[in-house]
């Protein structure tokens, strides 16, 4: 489970979760020179929010990033446990959420834990909380968002 | 030929007993009551089960998603199917028993259920099982397409089903209007390019 990690949240009425996930994880690693501002910019944010494979390339150029393989639903979450739990690496993931309306969208997450192996720790920038969810329902959400997961090194 | 006109009554007697009561009017609400919770089971079943995936291999994906559903339906469906079979029967046994107490015809009224009440409920049951699972696995692919190529300003709706595939409606976050519909055909395939998809917001 990583610690300290940064409670951070999404500006109101925005579609920045992306950067706002990308800001936590550079404030843990000590880099507090990004503004949102100019995070969207780099993830190259739009008016639909950040398409997933523009936001990695913009990263790539200002940071080291690693990016999960496409795999299995099973290699997926292990490789999601050896970052967080053996590696100490927070990582962020785009889930699928529901609105009121039951329409479903993508929503960056940063993860930072498994609790007890059974359910996942993450940090939500829509509240800017801890949320958690048994393992079988994130894993779900995780893949119905795509199975996108990556991890950002200043 | 006294014997076998007995032997016959024998039989027809019972089932003309079975019959009467599947006939009256407290059986056939029970039936449709029956009916009518086991296809809200389903939707419950279904919309609840985290073990679904989305079919994100093309071998999945391949014949409708046939692989997919077949894996789907040998893991959850079949089971939660004979569950609410086990529950339908022994409550209708129960319930005729308790009008017409006859040891003997449990068998045969066993039979006459599963034949005369689930079989019809469980085709109607995978069926709606079907649209239920193709509508999921759509729209988990026109939303993981929506989250590579756009962001999360765009939501997915419910997927509609046309001659050669699926229409999926979008709409913007921020204001709730829609925002197109997204092109898939029969095996999932999003039949628009992102370009071509990002020309048609403007």
């Amino acid at each position: 489970m990583i610690d300290d990690f940064p409670l951070i949240r999404q500006s109101s009425g925005e579609n920045d979760c992306l950067p706002a996930a990308v800001e936590a994880i550079l404030l843990w690693n000590g880099v507090a020179e990004y503004s949102r501002t100019e995070i969207a910019r780099i993830c190259r944010m739009t008016e639909e929010g950040c398409a997933w494979y523009d936001a990695v390339e913009g990263l790539r150029e200002h940071f080291d990033v690693e990016e999960f393989p496409a795999s299995d639903a099973d290699t997926l979450m292990d490789t999601l446990y050896d970052a967080v739990e053996n590696d100490e690496e927070p990582v962020a993931v785009r889930i699928a959420v529901a609105d009121f309306a039951g329409d479903i969208y993508g929503h960056a997450v940063v993860v930072v834990g498994f609790v007890n192996e059974e359910e996942i720790r993450y940090m939500d920038p829509l509240p800017g909380q801890w949320r958690t969810l048994p393992r079988a329902a994130f894993r779900q959400r995780w893949l119905q968002g795509g199975g996108f997961a990556l991890i950002v090194r200043p | 030929m006294s014997t076998v006109v007995e032997f016959a009554q024998e039989i027809t007697a019972p089932m003309s007993v079975i019959g009467n009561w599947l006939d009256n009017a407290e059986t056939k609400n029970r039936v449709e009551r029956l009916t009518a919770d086991s296809l809200t089971d389903l939707e419950a079943f279904i919309s609840n089960d985290t073990d679904i995936l989305p079919p994100r291999q093309a071998w999945e994906r391949a014949d409708g998603f046939a692989a997919w559903r077949q894996n789907y339906a040998i893991r959850r469906l079949n089971p939660h199917l004979r569950e609410n079979r086990r529950r339908i029967v022994e409550e209708l046994t129960a319930a005729f028993r308790a009008w017409y107490d006859d040891k003997t015809l449990d068998r045969a009224v066993h039979n006459l259920i599963e034949r005369l009440v689930w079989s019809p409920l469980e085709v109607r049951l995978r069926q709606r099982a079907e649209v239920l699972l193709l509508a999921y696995a759509v729209r988990c692919l026109a939303l993981m397409w929506i989250s590579g190529h756009f962001g999360e300003g765009l939501g997915v709706g419910q997927p509609k089903r046309t001659e050669s595939g699926w229409l999926v409606p979008l709409v913007r976050r921020k204001t709730g209007e829609p925002a197109g519909t997204l092109p898939l055909d029969e095996q999932g395939e999003i039949l628009v390019s992102p370009a071509a998809f990002r020309e048609s917001l403007k």
